[in-house]
Formats: structure tokens, sequence, C-alpha cells
């Protein structure tokens, strides 16, 4: 996850607890948009992915529907190889993580166990 | 050739349909260790699985009669495709223990996690899944690099650097790569597609740490982190 650095490359502090407690907000601009779109992804009523579309699409233009449909589409894929290889993460990125991971619960992640001993 | 989105509103830029396509066509194609007929018939079960589950919109009827493939494939990318949150080493084990080879088994993970890409992408434009080729005739290679090695994930990788040799550098250069881009590369082929996926869908080696690199200036990158953020998060995925 590089939300933090890509904050810090243009001097903003993201709180990024909010990305795994909904109550917060990470301070990302349009988060309200672009994270409706994403979580409608895991939504079985078709109505629900639309009406985000069109309220991203009508917010950010139609360019930022295809890039946060693939950028959806593309993490979903890297979460699936990551989660059936049984991956580690690599070691650079475990110690330099390490302060959000817990904050945010990730170390409670089953696919946790790839990387952190038991 | 008509784009593989041309119904959608929302115009995809021409080197995200490319790969999209080949994605598409290399399912009906002989693999490494599956041939067409197999391949395709475990992209059906991905969609089937995923119809099952009311998270895929309309797609079109196989273009040609199916391969049986084992049981224990189909559970694989079933799961791989609906419930990726749930995954443990069991999935690995119980595949191993009903007769999958480890390279079929990557290979099957690559045809559960390509398909699904491009069909949540077509979902999120709001348009039909693409439709499969017909079945391409030829036996699968069967070879194995020589190069895997225990890496630390549950099945061998190639490593990056010297340790990779000949394979290593075909697939990633002179450049280091992370272990997710090394993942499937017990099936080279399959590895050097989600590398070249990630390149045209997210960010190069090269420009992975460039925050001003964006494929479309409507996102900024902070914004594109906070949906990959918010994805993992949804995936319970701790890489």
């Amino acid at each position: 996850m590089l939300l933090r650095e890509s904050g810090q490359a243009k001097a903003k502090h993201y709180e990024l607890q909010g990305v795994t407690d909904r109550s917060l907000e990470t301070g990302v601009e349009n988060e309200d948009v672009l994270l409706a779109y994403a979580e409608a992804f895991w939504n079985k009523d078709r109505g629900v992915l639309d009406r985000a579309r069109a309220a991203l699409a009508e917010r950010m233009g139609a360019g930022a529907v295809v890039e946060a449909a693939i950028t959806v589409a593309n993490f979903g894929m890297v979460d699936r190889i990551a989660n059936s290889i049984g991956i580690p993460l690599d070691a650079m990125a475990v110690s330099a993580t390490s302060d959000f991971r817990a904050v945010l619960g990730i170390d409670q992640f089953p696919s946790a166990r790839n990387t952190l001993p038991a | 050739m008509a784009s593989l989105y041309h119904d959608s509103l929302y115009p995809v830029r021409d080197k995200l349909d490319e790969a999209h396509r080949d994605i598409v066509v290399s399912l009906s194609r002989p693999g490494t260790w599956w041939s067409g007929a197999e391949r395709a018939a475990l992209a059906e079960s991905v969609r089937k699985a995923r119809r099952d589950a009311g998270i895929q919109d309309d797609a079109p009827e196989p273009a040609s009669e199916l391969a049986e493939v084992p049981d224990s494939a189909r559970r694989v990318v079933s799961k791989i495709a609906v419930s990726p949150e749930t995954i443990d080493r069991s999935l690995l084990d119980d595949a191993l223990a009903d007769g999958l080879g480890e390279e079929a088994y990557v290979e099957a993970v690559a045809i559960a996690v390509r398909l699904s890409n491009v069909d949540d992408f077509a979902r999120g434009l709001g348009v039909e899944a693409p439709a499969l080729p017909p079945v391409v005739a030829g036996e699968p290679s069967r070879v194995r690099p020589a190069e895997a090695v225990d890496e630390g994930a549950w099945l061998p990788t190639i490593p990056s650097g010297e340790a990779g040799g000949e394979t290593g550098k075909r697939l990633y250069g002179k450049e280091w790569a992370a272990n997710i881009l090394r993942a499937l590369s017990l099936v080279p082929d399959e590895c050097a597609s989600i590398i070249a996926l990630e390149d045209v869908q997210y960010r190069s080696v090269k420009t992975i740490m460039d925050f001003d690199f964006t494929h479309d200036p409507a996102i900024a990158r902070s914004q594109v982190e906070l949906v990959a953020a918010r994805v993992s998060a949804l995936n319970t995925c701790f890489y």
C-alpha cells in the first residue's frame, strides 16, 4: 500500500485508518465517491454499482471511472495471487509498514501468517 | 479490430484494451500445463462461480465444447474467483492431495485471477464480459523451469538477479522484482503475463515510485492508492 507515500510526495498527510474504519476520513480528495464505487463491486445488487459509477463519473469524469475500475480489478488480481500462492511480504516492506499495519488491524488478516511468525 | 469494450460509455485506453484482448485469447489456447480446451473449461468454472455468487454480469456462452477437468482444479479456480479473503494453505494442500501438480495449480491460479480481472473491469464499466474465442488445439509444453526454488512462498518461484538464471532474466530483465511479480514464476508464461498487466493496469517497476506518473490525469496517484488499499482491505490481503 503506497497511500502514505503518495501523500508524502505531495506534502500531504492521510489518515490511513480510514481505509479499514469507514467512520473515519482519509483526507484524500473525492474519497466518498471513490470508495463507494470500489465497495459496490462487492454488492450483488447491480443497481448499487451503476449508481456509484454514475456518481463517480459526474464528479471526476469518464477517465476516472476507467482508472478506478482497473485499479479495483488489478488489486483484486494481485490479492488473489498473493493469497493463493502464500507469498510473504517483501522483506524491506515488513519493517517499513509495521506501524500502520498494527493500527489498521492488517496483522490480524489470515494471510498475515504467510509473513509474520504465528 | 473493434475495441473489446466498444459498448462502454467510458473510453478505454488502447493499451488496456489490447492487454485484455491478449488475456481473453490466451485462455482458449494451450498453456504450459493445461490444453486450450481445459483452460477454457477452467475459465467457464470461474464465470459460473462468479454468477452463482452474484458478482458476474452477463457473459457469452462458451464458443467451444469444454474439456473435462479435475474437480480439484474447479474448486481452486472457483474459490479464488469468489472468496479470495478465505484462502489459506488448505487450498493448495487439498489440491495436491487430490493429485493436482504444483505447476497445474499455479496455471489454474493464473487463469482464475486473469479472467476475474477482466470480468471485474467489465462489470465496473457496466458492459458485458468479453467472449472467449474458440479453443485452439495443441498440447501443453509441460516444461518446469529449473531456476525455481523455495523463496518462502508455498510454492517455488524464480528469483530476480543472478540466481534467476536465463528465465529470470527473460522475465524481470535486470530489475529487482517484488514477490508479487515472481509469485507465478513456476509457470513463466503466466508470470510474464502478470508483469505485463501490472505495467498497463497499475505501474511498472520503473514508475512505481514516481508519484507524478499517471495513466490518466483525471485521477491522482493518491486516489488510485486509496482505491487499491480499500480493495486489499476487503480481500483481507496482508500483502
